[in-house]
């Protein structure tokens, strides 16, 4: 990709809003605001996000991992909805019934975040196998962490895809941790494209860091797998901070983060766009400061947001037109009261 | 016809004498052959004793809870006129002898102590709710479940046999009216429907007391306690408006369920003068069809369960009965009358009765409530009703004001008036 | 009105469903070419191609996970899972897929598929190919559970299943597939979800589904002739489960028998003979009484096999017993 000036800076935009994006989300969990324990954050993995979903279209469909915000938020979510969500509010993608793993938005193509690992890359299989035999024009891309890998399910799924010749892309985001274990201590081989090239998929690999190098790559694998040549590809990066929010990686050696970190692709992306775009820092500050705006609104929102009411507990197990499953209240009373005076 | 002295029979090679639990016939009250008269107590079991002719009960010489002696003249009965072929049965068996009604088989009931009151009962759950409706004592029943466990039908015959039905029903059933309010606001008189008896009025009788009326729920011509055997479903009529109070304002709102609608359009083409205005509900007499099993079911129930279940059919959705309430109602119904009615009102699943010409010469206001739920009869029958009356449709089955009194009972309470 | 097999009846089912609607797809192993590992999708592949009838290797997470995907991106699909005793290896796309994301998503989305297994001894399969597992999936909310029991159920229930909004595990019963009996292709039994009192009788309710609703019927004829009328219910869905026929039919005869070939421990049996516990106590003349599977591994050798499971002699023993 040979982006313009204005590419570029919105490339950059996309990620900087990932970047501030997550570290509200942090500020909102110190607040206590966020609604689970559970809370995973993609900070230093946003070159992932948006060089992936880049070439993606409307009509096109994803799922991700528990560690998703940044690859929802470069699909165009809207980050008062997100953050609501993982704050359980009413007005969340989810009603608050999913919070920060479970987001979904139908509309945005978005099948669904997983907290299962592995759990939702099948879907993807479905879905293409969909497009394939509606034949619409779309592809289907499965987000997923390194810790995936070592699941069967992944390489179930990315045999179907090669079998069945289906628009799906099999995309890792390897930071190198599944919770409190690095790649070489779950795997003896690490180069996990050349596993999904044995399934006969294109795998490929890219550096986490240079989002253009991501993008430039994306590019072709999705408009490959719109050609029925379903694709896998390893982005390596780095997990800047712990498991979940609380994690402090004892498990990590300072002088490994220390270097790990050095990996940002928001500060390479900056370093590139003021050496070949000449971007200047009054640029970045404006982008920057309309950014912080958006995403402070956004905490805001959360935090006024109405919880949802009670009654929705026992709403969407089943479809609107089911019955719901009976409280456990109403059932004792009934059977304690009604059911023991038989009288008319 | 001939009266006779009904002795206490020998129930057993051991048995010298017996305690009267119970009779189940009354001075005045008719039997069939095979009906139970009065239940024994002998040293070892309970005892019912069937009538073996068909007859009058006249007199009770021994009442419940006195023990007498074998061979003792308990009653007075008198046995109507046999025909040929029967007669030499009867003369062979000129009284009431020991036949002792089967008993079910209760494996070593003798080694089975007694409940002591106070200690554990074995009972089922059945027969726990059963006694509690029943206001029964289960220590004094005798189980003759697995283990000597007292069941749901040990209850209920117990009930049956020794206990008289709370004193509520027993005077509500005994042909007087029941009557609510004052008549500050007019008056109105409500006939019950077939099978039914005045206190299904209840909680109508009740709501139109508040709104400032005068209720009075009257029992239909054989329904209840004074005997009637009319002719005709229009004699029965007549009758009904024989009993009818004469108000000094002389007029009355008219409401009538089911069969109690016919007699309620009888009466108002009859004897308009005292109507002030006619409310039927689920009325019998203006459609063809009727749920015939139902009758049918209604006549022959013999038992608490057989009523219940006919019962239910009423109704729109699952409902629990008393069964103190079933069983004062078996008690205290008339099944040859029930049945010489239900004959009237339908044959083979067609009503009878058919009353709309009677209901378009009625010049009161008129109108008509129907639950959609409705199983005995069609209410769609009612949409062929002449304009002028006013259709009412509930999400019940065939009791609107008893099913759904919130719904039913402020509408009836807004009763036309003449325009 | 017609007369024909369990088998063909489900077979004619998809048939009919793939016919009226192009989104339906069979998905599962051995459903194309082989038409199936019992023949119900036998000739479907000739007819609706390759496209519509898809052949999965051997990979059940991969497929029943597929069709999930499938299911929230408009299709409608039939993933068959060959045996219900394959279902564990397939259960997180089942169970934490499948059935939790119209919940976990808010609603947005449902997934309408169909996941048609079978199970139950009565063929020899041993103790990987036996199983009676409807219990695993009764305690997942959000899936529904169906087990059809007669021709007429196994088409119509099929289809019904074909309409739900949610994921439906359908589980037909081996032994089953050759049975005949009539079916009315345009008259089902009863709803979606509603049990069917197969034989009325006032003395004691006998609540099962599937095969042992066979071995209930049998059993019901045997005590008739003692003066035993036994109320035969066929549950026919789990989840929904038609509480008001079984408490209506509870009341009425204070006596529950609930017959499964699910094994007793933590079974179905245990839950519906709680709810009759709770619900109908003031009712019941007797205690609820299950009979179950044995709590064994299903062994190979018929004889064995055969009394791992209930038989109508034990369900007749105990109806008469229970009736005295």
């Amino acid at each position: 990709m040979r982006p313009t000036k204005e590419q570029s800076l919105e490339v950059y935009r996309r990620m900087r809003r990932i970047r501030t994006f997550e570290e509200r989300v942090g500020e909102l969990f110190v607040r206590q605001q966020t609604a689970g324990s559970m809370l995973h954050l993609s900070i230093a993995e946003e070159a992932a996000a948006v060089g992936v979903t880049y070439p993606m279209r409307e009509g096109d469909s994803f799922t991700t991992h528990h560690r998703g915000h940044g690859i929802f938020l470069a699909r165009g979510a809207d980050p008062k909805r997100m953050m609501a969500e993982i704050a359980g509010k009413a007005d969340g993608y989810c009603r608050g019934k999913g919070g920060s793993m479970h987001i979904a938005d139908r509309t945005l193509g978005h099948l669904g975040a997983n907290a299962i690992v592995g759990g939702g890359i099948p879907a993807v299989v479905g879905a293409g196998l969909s497009y394939k035999v509606l034949a619409k024009p779309n592809v289907s891309i499965a987000f997923f962490g390194d810790g995936a890998m070592q699941q069967g399910v992944l390489y179930e799924s990315m045999n179907l895809a090669a079998l069945w010749r289906l628009p799906v892309v099999f995309v890792c985001v390897n930071n190198q941790w599944g919770m409190g274990t690095r790649i070489d201590r779950a795997a003896a081989n690490t180069q996990f494209h050349e596993r999904a090239r044995t399934f006969g998929l294109e795998g490929h690999v890219v550096d986490g860091a240079d989002v253009f190098a991501v993008i430039d790559i994306a590019e072709r694998l999705v408009q490959g797998a719109r050609d029925g040549r379903a694709a896998y590809l390893s982005v390596e990066c780095y997990r800047y901070y712990g498991h979940a929010r609380m994690d402090k990686s004892p498990y990590r050696t300072p002088e490994e983060e220390a270097e790990g970190r050095k990996q940002d692709p928001i500060q390479r992306a900056i370093t590139r766009l003021r050496e070949k775009d000449g971007a200047t820092t009054g640029e970045f500050e404006a982008i920057d400061a309309a950014i912080a705006q958006e995403m402070d609104e956004a905490v805001e929102f959360a935090i006024n947001a109405a919880p949802p009411p009670v009654t929705d507990l026992f709403r969407d197990v089943y479809d609107d037109h089911e019955p719901a499953p009976e409280p456990l209240r109403k059932r004792l009373e009934r059977i304690l009261t009604t059911n023991l005076t038989a009288t008319n | 016809m001939s009266e006779k002295k009904l002795t206490l029979p020998r129930m057993g090679e051991t048995m010298n004498e017996g305690t009267i639990v119970a009779w189940l016939k009354q001075p005045g009250e008719h039997f069939r052959r095979g009906e139970t008269l009065l239940e024994v107590e002998s040293d070892k079991t309970n005892v019912e004793i069937p009538a073996l002719e068909d007859g009058e009960m006249v007199l009770h010489l021994a009442l419940a809870g006195e023990k007498v002696a074998v061979d003792y003249p308990i009653a007075v009965v008198q046995t109507f006129e046999l025909s040929a072929s029967s007669s030499k049965a009867a003369e062979a068996q000129p009284t009431l002898k020991t036949q002792v009604a089967p008993e079910p088989e209760i494996p070593s009931s003798e080694d089975l102590p007694l409940p002591v009151a106070g200690a554990k009962i074995r009972a089922s759950p059945a027969a726990r709710r059963t006694a509690r409706e029943m206001g029964v004592n289960l220590p004094e029943i005798k189980g003759t479940g697995p283990r000597g466990r007292v069941t749901g039908t040990d209850v209920r015959r117990h009930a049956t046999l020794s206990v008289k039905p709370p004193r509520s029903i027993v005077a509500e059933s005994s042909g007087q009216p029941l009557r609510w309010g004052t008549p500050q606001r007019g008056r109105c008189i409500l006939l019950h429907g077939f099978a039914g008896d005045p206190t299904t009025w209840r909680r109508t009788g009740e709501f139109l007391a508040e709104q400032g009326f005068e209720a009075i729920a009257f029992e239909l011509p054989g329904h209840g306690s004074p005997p009637m055997m009319g002719p005709s479903l229009d004699e029965l009529a007549a009758e009904v408006i024989s009993r009818l109070p004469s108000p000094p304002n002389g007029k009355f709102h008219l409401i009538g369920h089911s069969l109690g609608g016919a007699f309620a359009i009888l009466i108002a083409a009859r004897d308009p003068g005292r109507v002030a205005s006619l409310t039927l509900l689920a009325p019998i007499g203006i459609g063809t069809y009727i749920n015939q099993s139902f009758l049918d079911g209604i006549v022959s129930a013999r038992t608490i369960e057989t009523l219940e279940r006919e019962l239910r059919k009423t109704t729109g959705r699952p409902l629990s009965y008393a069964t103190s309430a079933l069983a004062a109602m078996l008690e205290s119904r008339r099944a040859d009358e029930l049945k010489a009615i239900g004959q009237m009102m339908a044959l083979d699943g067609v009503q009878q009765l058919f009353l709309v010409p009677e209901l378009e010469k009625i010049t009161v206001p008129a109108r008509v409530f129907f639950g959609r739920q409705d199983k005995i009869l069609n209410w769609q029958d009612a949409l062929s009703l002449p304009g002028r009356i006013a259709l009412h449709l509930f999400d019940t089955g065939h009791m609107p004001h008893w099913e759904d009194p919130t719904a039913v009972l402020p509408v009836l309470a807004g009763f036309p008036v003449c325009s | 009105m017609i007369e024909t097999t369990y088998r063909e009846a489900l077979g004619l089912a998809l048939r009919h469903a793939m016919m009226e609607d192009p989104t339906v797809v069979i998905i599962g192993e051995e459903v194309g070419a082989y038409g199936g590992a019992y023949g119900v999708t036998k000739g479907l592949l000739q007819e609706f191609g390759k496209e519509r009838v898809i052949d999965s290797p051997i990979s059940e997470a991969g497929f029943v996970g597929a069709a999930v995907g499938a299911a929230m991106s408009g299709l409608r699909p039939v993933a068959e899972l060959m045996y219900v005793d394959f279902s564990g290896i397939a259960m997180d796309q089942i169970a934490n897929q499948a059935a939790k994301i119209r919940y976990m998503f808010g609603g947005q989305m449902g997934v309408p598929m169909v996941l048609r297994t079978q199970g139950g001894t009565g063929r020899s399969a041993a103790a990987q190919h036996s199983q009676s597992l409807e219990g695993w999936f009764l305690q997942v909310p959000g899936l529904r559970v169906a087990l059809p029991g007669t021709v007429s159920d196994a088409y119509h229930l099929l289809r019904a299943s074909l309409r739900q909004a949610d994921p439906v595990v359908f589980i037909e019963h081996k032994a089953l597939y050759v049975q005949k009996g009539k079916l009315d292709p345009t008259q089902a039994d009863a709803n979606w979800g509603r049990a069917v009192v197969r034989r009325p009788g006032g003395h004691v309710t006998v609540v099962t589904y599937s095969r042992m609703l066979t071995y209930a019927l049998a059993a019901a004829e045997n005590v008739a002739g003692h003066g035993v009328e036994a109320e035969v219910i066929d549950l026919r869905t789990l989840n929904p489960l038609d509480w008001e026929t079984v408490s209506g039919s509870v009341t009425k005869t204070g006596r529950a028998i609930v017959v499964t070939e699910a094994c007793l421990t933590g079974g179905p049996a245990a839950e519906i003979s709680a709810r009759i516990q709770e619900e109908c106590f003031d009712f019941l003349e007797e205690p609820i009484v299950r009979i179950a599977g044995e709590d064994v591994p299903i062994p190979v050798a018929p004889a064995l096999e055969a009394r791992s499971v209930p038989t109508v002699a034990l369900i007749t023993e105990i109806i008469r017993k229970l009736v005295r």
